[in-house]
């Protein structure tokens, strides 16, 4: 280069020096605060765990009788017993579930309902939206004081049921340990 | 050099620079996905594309800016720089990529055409944080493509190289464009400690080497002023009239090499060639490069950088080529080199001046590569063998550097929302379809346990929108209650679903009307924090579907119609809350909040819930920044 232009590729280098880093500190030091922290509305508060003092009985993989298999069911529920009789689940998300509109179900059903698009049978009772990470908890119906049931996971965009797992309400009237199939 | 224009003159070294150039950028745009998808399960293929696109370009532009003054510090980075108006092209061919790319994600199939939405969608110009950081990169991009378009050596002849330099130097211009186009865009999204990290290093690096470089260049001139005064005092022999200037001794110039003086303002080089002293301008006709610091070979002054060639007595290049550079009288007297200032014309022949007998013995024999075995011509065959190692090291630093960005990217990057768009799969729902506050369907949910006191609804709410850009209310107008089938694809986040229709997605069915509306239910005055986005991008058309690099997208989307959300980010593991935004009156207000979109901000208003819809109902100009 001549010796102008290297004056000039000079001068240019060092004021972008100067303003450069000035300007991308001033960027840096803008940005706006993420995530912004709102406490959520009395109403819409998770219904969370209630109860306390009930027995709590975790509803674990029966081998054989739940499908498709431990690793496919997305949920950690418990059974809950309350001193009257009634009883209650309880449920959180491992995480973020990847399916439109799911939505937690009990099943009288003796039979293991199956998982897929068969769709859902006609006396299911709905529980509640699963979503998120923080417990829900939702009252069993009066018929599950004396069947066992199931839980049923489904999702209303793909019309599926995702997964189940079967309860055992006499496991839960017994000792604690053995609980929820 | 220049003989016939042709559109690259091929050789074996520009093909095998080539080639790696296209294999590092291949090999960093894999790395790229491969991070991104391992880290990353929900990022979306346009994301990945886009943003790999962009900081490749990025990065190749670091290391183009690099290349100079690593050149001037340490010459065996020259072959870096004889090609390196390719990597120049290639890098603008990226930029290209991402800014179309950009171009058609946020800005087209809107009410807008997107270029029109793309240079005045954003108008924030009050303040740096929303500040369009788009047009610095519409800025920048329109430079690389001025500077990739006159690139060839038929531009370079056309508007002359002091012009083309010119020219060229506006690659700093873009360079700080650019720099502020990430920092002002991607960066006001990124909350890790370390994003910044890459780009600040980065800044360093190109200007400290350019700094570094520039003031060796700035002490050489220096200390070649000095060598060579002005002035009778120390130009012995110096003729009446003219001040010749003493450039060195005899001895200090080695054969086929020359000194470098500063003589009348500008560097001239002194070649000892053949038994004889020959001056010529030291800067070179083709870019400005060093003829002081080049050689003679096969009887030819050639010039370092890109191996032009000029004889030594003319300044002519070697027929058929044309170029020509100015030439200098040269005398020796007292065993001083002596340099008459005065440039004659580019190509004019003088004859040389010869060397005293006791210091021009030898110099008959021609040169070889022996004398210097590490001085590259990129036009030969071969790198010269002591090059090798080094230039292989480069290119393997280089490529790892490149590899470890990829990764730093993806590692720094935010995390993505588990969003879903179904895109190629449609569906068939059933439902009632609603029209107020925004067009949403009624899937009823199957079962007991539903809208019977158990606090459930007794149907899940999927708010309606059309495709591309635009909203569904004219799709659904007069159909409010009405039991409808709807087709269309599933949008899905966290509990939150959003249905696009498909063209003639939205049929009344002979049930006529359906169920009445839910009750709403009043849930309170609220102060909530969150930012305005569309409906539709932020359930997961987009991902990211917020924030500020998706700011100019939720505009034209919400200009377009599609329901305004507020969404609010979930705490301690509840999911994120996302009202629908209306007016106190219950009215749309998107056009209301096009200058808020995608900021931080604290609203508070009445929140209602109609089945298990949400709906805040606030005042525009009531909205506050978040704190």
């Amino acid at each position: 280069m001549t010796r102008a232009a290297r004056g000039r590729h000079r001068a240019t280098l060092t004021a972008l020096a100067v303003a450069l880093p000035v300007l991308t500190a001033l960027a840096v030091a803008a940005r706006p605060p993420r995530p912004m922290a709102s406490p959520r509305p009395a109403g819409l508060a998770p219904a969370g765990v209630s109860a306390p003092g009930a027995t709590r009985i975790p509803v674990a993989p029966s081998p054989g009788a739940d499908a498709p298999g431990p690793a496919d069911w997305p949920l950690t529920a418990r059974l809950v017993r309350r001193g009257d009789g009634t009883r209650r689940v309880e449920w959180r998300g491992h995480g973020p579930l990847r399916r439109p509109d799911v939505l937690l179900y009990w099943s009288p059903a003796a039979e293991a309902v199956a998982v897929g698009d068969a769709g859902l049978p006609e006396d299911v009772w709905l529980l509640g939206e699963v979503a998120g990470t923080a417990w829900q908890s939702r009252a069993l119906p009066e018929a599950a004081r004396d069947r066992p049931g199931q839980l049923l996971l489904y999702s209303l965009g793909h019309a599926r049921v995702l997964a189940r797992r079967a309860l055992d309400l006499a496991a839960d009237d017994g000792p604690a340990g053995g609980g929820a199939r | 050099m220049t003989h016939a224009y042709r559109a690259v003159g091929w050789n074996r070294g520009k093909r095998l620079y080539d080639l790696v150039l296209a294999g590092g950028v291949a090999l960093y745009l894999a790395a790229f996905a491969a991070w991104h998808l391992a880290l990353h399960p929900d990022v979306t293929a346009e994301t990945i594309l886009i943003r790999g696109f962009g900081s490749a370009a990025l990065i190749l532009l670091h290391v183009v800016l690099c290349i100079g003054p690593l050149c001037r510090l340490d010459r065996r980075w020259l072959p870096l720089l004889y090609n390196r108006r390719h990597m120049g092209v290639t890098l603008f061919v990226l930029a290209l990529l991402h800014g179309a790319l950009a171009t058609f994600q946020f800005h087209a199939l809107g009410d807008q055409p997107a270029l029109l939405s793309l240079l005045t969608g954003n108008g924030r110009t009050d303040a740096l944080a929303p500040f369009p950081f788009e047009l610095l990169g519409v800025g920048g991009l329109l430079i690389l493509f001025v500077m990739a378009a006159t690139s060839h050596d038929f531009w370079l002849s056309q508007l002359t190289p002091p012009v083309w330099k010119a020219l060229h130097m506006l690659v700093y211009a873009a360079y700080g464009l650019l720099v502020m186009h990430v920092a002002l865009g991607a960066l006001q999204d990124a909350r890790a400690p370390a994003a910044p990290l890459p780009l600040v290093t980065g800044l360093v690096v190109v200007l400290g080497l350019h700094l570094g470089a520039g003031w060796k260049e700035r002490r050489g001139d220096r200390e070649a002023a000095r060598r060579a005064p002005r002035g009778g005092e120390a130009c012995a022999g110096a003729e009446a009239g003219r001040d010749w200037a003493d450039v060195a001794a005899v001895e200090e110039i080695e054969p086929d090499r020359a000194v470098t003086a500063c003589v009348g303002g500008e560097r001239v080089a002194v070649f000892r060639h053949a038994g004889g002293l020959s001056a010529v301008s030291s800067v070179c006709r083709h870019q400005g490069g060093p003829l002081g610091e080049g050689r003679v070979i096969d009887g030819c002054i050639t010039c370092p950088w890109h191996g032009y060639q000029y004889l030594p007595e003319s300044g002519r290049s070697p027929p058929p080529f044309d170029e020509r550079v100015p030439t200098f009288a040269v005398r020796v007297a007292d065993g001083r080199v002596l340099v008459d200032p005065r440039p004659r014309p580019a190509g004019t022949p003088l004859p040389p001046a010869p060397l005293p007998a006791s210091v021009s013995r030898g110099d008959e024999a021609p040169s070889d590569d022996e004398d210097d075995p590490a001085f590259f011509i990129g036009w030969r065959p071969r790198l010269p063998r002591p090059l090798v190692r080094p230039v292989r090291r480069a290119v393997a630093g280089l490529l790892l550097l490149a590899l470890l960005l990829a990764a730093t990217r993806a590692l720094v990057s935010e995390p993505f929302a588990p969003a879903v768009f179904e895109f190629g799969r449609s569906s068939r729902f059933e439902g009632t379809l609603r029209e107020h506050p925004a067009p949403r369907l009624e899937v009823p949910r199957p079962g007991r346990g539903a809208g019977t006191g158990s606090g459930e609804p007794g149907a899940s709410s999927w708010l309606l929108v059309a495709e591309g850009k635009w909203g569904a209310a004219e799709r659904v107008a007069g159909l409010d209650g009405r039991t409808v089938a709807v087709t269309g694809t599933l949008v899905h986040r966290q509990g939150h679903t959003v249905l696009e229709l498909a063209p003639d997605g939205v049929a009344p069915l002979d049930a006529g009307a359906g169920p009445p509306a839910p009750a709403v239910e009043d849930l309170g005055h609220v102060a909530l924090s969150g930012e305005i986005v569309d409906s539709k991008c932020w359930t997961g058309v987009m991902n990211p579907g917020e924030g500020k690099v998706h700011r100019a997208c939720a505009i034209r989307c919400l200009s377009g119609g599609i329901p305004a959300l507020f969404a609010v980010p979930g705490q301690d593991g509840a999911p994120p809350l996302a009202p629908l935004l209306v007016d106190v009156d219950g009215g749309a207000v998107n056009h209301r909040v096009l200058d808020m979109v995608g900021e931080p901000l604290t609203i508070t208003g009445r929140l209602t819930r109609q089945g298990d819809q949400l709906v805040l109902s606030a005042d525009p100009s009531a909205y506050a920044p978040a704190r």
